[in-house]
């Protein structure tokens, strides 16, 4: 078989087979259709938790490098890295994650790391607030002042110390932003739609990979 | 950097950072220890919820979709217990799922402060209430979980086959869904193309507030029936359930935060227009 | 009265840890990053291995040959780390895409159109329903790049109802903006309950 026909052309029948199955589940209620397109959401539901995996598989080898490299302190960090990866995945596994043994080390290890990550972005949104937004253009300015308005509406002692401010933040939120985010939804539905259809129809390839791999 | 030659409108746009930072956090720990009580507002959009959750009846069956993390636990535990207080209260069943990594262990850690909750109005797990887990495939696990619920789970959370666990018995699919509500900070609209869109069921979304902006046309829409916003939506919601909780001692902080970045984006502004006047 | 929990310390460590990088890069929070990465992986294999377990495995188990399928699929992704065999793994990754493709674009028409095109269409009867409805129309001009006008006359209006759009996108995004404000003050708020209830016992 042609090389191109196994490591190109039956990938995308694939996509195109799979995208149409799919699309017609939602479009024409026929049982058996809708039964096979269930048993391939499950198989899309295993194949993805397999695909999880690829991420750990990446840290691995980039961290066995970096041991290997010795480079300053850097490998005294990959060398903690993945003793935490593999005290998480053995318990996990191994006890399994409703287990009190994987809740503990969840709770004490992860939860605060998570919960602390990426709300501690506040930090940089409030110095990009003070030095980035400026009224130097007519839209600059409006996005300051709507902005101001809004963050001070937010805040409840000053929302009923003057209520017209609830007024004017729902008025904002609920009429203009609404109607502004819905036209830049269509425009984005149009786009996705459209995406969405050269992918199921072949004419977009990257997901496949690049092309010195056929 | 501003030097000591520097007018003051130079010196206003460059307070260092640390000072940002350290105002900040002050600007949080002192509303947390000294809390006001400030009355809370209810929107339309949580009076929706509210109103949606008070037609439940007990053969009703409701799903959770616990799929916050803990970055936005804050919000969405606090938010996630009012709106199961008021379904208990309706005597609703409860399916609580996960499409999110970290839902399994969330949920543990929001049923240790409801489990008082479900004991007082004597539920009992498998028959009033179920967790089945964490499901992965981000929509296509919700596609699947819309049309057959058994091709995501085929045991709960602690191992229990779904056909041995009464409620799950007469739980399949979209049709025994009386509704769903969502409490994530990731692609909350693909709840609504997967269970409103194709079967109509009624969905609700709890999301962080940066999302409520490209949510809102959904809810204008009728698409989605119910919606928390954020921290502020979970504290109106434990206001109208009378339960105030976690999210009603944050408005607190929403006072004092928010103004004080206000005062930041008006400084650094005001700065920023004296200096150009001046031709700096 | 202050924690004497093991565990409550080390969280308010990687609490206090990861917050230092706001500061400035330091050993303890790329100490912290590290752990939160090394977790974080570990969490998805552990959530992964069950869902493999429960969906795949055990009813292959019990009889269930189709399963066989995504099993092998889902292995056959790991084929990307060998320069050889790497186009093995463009059979499963075909068959997510699709999956995933399919199942988003079938709502799109209906979800973010139909619906919201319906009720776009108001009753011009009030002053918010007018505004309503330019403002949708006019934003959405401002994303129509390719009619530009082949009559000078119209040419200028065109660009003033472009630049309006413009303007009410900023206004939408300012709100925007401070939306964003609150929620990240309200997620690092929950951070700053713990410091001071459990670990400080000041609450």
């Amino acid at each position: 078989m042609s090389t191109k026909l196994v490591r190109k052309t039956v990938p995308l029948i694939i996509t195109f087979l799979v995208g149409l199955l799919m699309i017609g589940q939602w479009f024409l209620k026929i049982p058996s259709l809708n039964e096979l397109a269930t048993s391939v959401q499950q198989w899309g539901i295993i194949i993805a938790a397999f695909a999880m995996g690829l991420g750990s598989v990446n840290i691995i080898i980039r961290n066995v490098h970096r041991i290997q490299k010795r480079e300053g302190t850097d490998w005294l960090y990959a060398i903690w890295l993945l003793a935490i990866f593999f005290l998480f995945a053995i318990v996990g596994i191994g006890f399994g994650s409703a287990s009190s043994q994987y809740r503990y080390i969840f709770n004490t290890i992860l939860q605060p790391l998570s919960a602390t990550m990426y709300p501690a972005t506040l930090f940089f949104l409030v110095s990009a607030i003070y030095r980035t937004f400026k009224t130097r253009t007519v839209e600059g300015g409006l996005f300051v002042i709507v902005g101001a308005i809004i963050l001070v509406a937010n805040a409840p002692v000053m929302a009923a110390t003057f209520p017209f401010l609830v007024s004017v933040k729902s008025w904002i939120m609920d009429v203009e932003l609404t109607a502004a985010y819905r036209a830049i939804l269509l425009g984005i539905g149009l786009g996705a739609i459209m995406l969405g259809f050269r992918v199921i129809f072949g004419l977009e390839t990257t997901h496949l990979g690049r092309e010195e791999e056929t | 950097m501003a030097s000591k030659q520097d007018g003051v409108w130079i010196k206003l746009q460059h307070i260092p950072r640390e000072i940002l930072y350290l105002l900040i956090i002050i600007s949080m720990i002192v509303p947390l220890l000294r809390p006001m009580g400030l009355p809370i507002t209810i929107s339309p959009q949580t009076r929706s919820l509210f109103d949606s959750l008070n037609t439940l009846e007990p053969a009703d069956v409701m799903l959770e979709f616990v799929d916050w993390s803990a970055g936005s636990m804050s919000f969405h535990q606090p938010g996630c217990i009012a709106v199961s207080f008021q379904a208990v209260k309706r005597g609703a069943k409860l399916v609580f799922l996960s499409t999110s990594t970290e839902g399994p262990l969330m949920y543990e850690l929001m049923l240790e402060k409801f489990q008082s909750v479900f004991d007082e109005a004597d539920y009992v797990y498998g028959e009033d209430y179920v967790y089945l887990g964490y499901v992965a495939g981000e929509e296509t696990a919700r596609a699947a979980i819309a049309s057959d619920i058994r091709t995501a789970f085929s045991s709960d959370y602690y191992g229990t086959s779904l056909d041995e666990i009464p409620l799950m018995q007469r739980v399949h699919n979209y049709a025994d869904y009386s509704m769903i509500i969502s409490y994530t900070m990731g692609s909350p609209e693909s709840f609504v193309r997967q269970f409103n869109t194709q079967y109509g069921v009624i969905t609700h979304i709890h999301c962080g507030e940066m999302m409520t902006p490209t949510i809102l046309p959904f809810w204008a829409s009728g698409q989605i029936t119910g919606l928390l916003n954020g921290g502020v939506g979970a504290a109106e919601m434990e206001v109208l359930v009378k339960r105030p909780g976690d999210a009603v001692k944050l408005t607190d902080v929403y006072s004092f935060s928010n103004i004080l970045v206000f005062v930041f984006l008006i400084i650094g502004n005001i700065g920023f227009i004296m200096q150009r006047r001046k031709g700096e | 009265m202050i924690s004497t929990d093991p565990s409550i310390w080390v969280m308010a460590f990687f609490t206090i840890a990861i917050t230092s990088l706001a500061f400035r890069d330091n050993p303890l929070a790329k100490f912290a990053e590290h752990t939160f990465l090394a977790a974080q992986a570990g969490n998805l294999i552990t959530m992964a291995w069950r869902n493999i377990r429960s969906i795949g495995l055990q009813p292959l188990m019990k009889g269930s040959m189709t399963m066989l399928i995504p099993l092998l699929f889902g292995v056959a992704l790991y084929t990307r780390y060998s320069k050889r065999y790497i186009w093995v793994s463009r059979y499963p990754t075909a068959m997510m895409v699709g999956i995933g493709t399919g199942v988003t674009v079938r709502a799109f028409v209906e979800f973010q159109f139909i619906q919201q095109i319906i009720d776009t269409f108001k009753p011009l009867n009030s002053f918010n329903n007018i505004f309503f409805v330019a403002t949708v129309v006019i934003c959405l001009t401002y994303f129509i790049y390719s009619l530009t006008p082949k009559s000078p006359a119209l040419e200028k209006p065109m660009s003033y109802v472009t630049r309006l759009g413009r303007y009410l996108m900023m206004i939408a995004f300012g709100a925007s903006m401070a939306n964003t404000v609150i929620t990240r003050v309200g997620q690092y708020a929950g951070r700053i309950m713990f410091l001071l209830y459990d670990w400080l016992g000041l609450g």
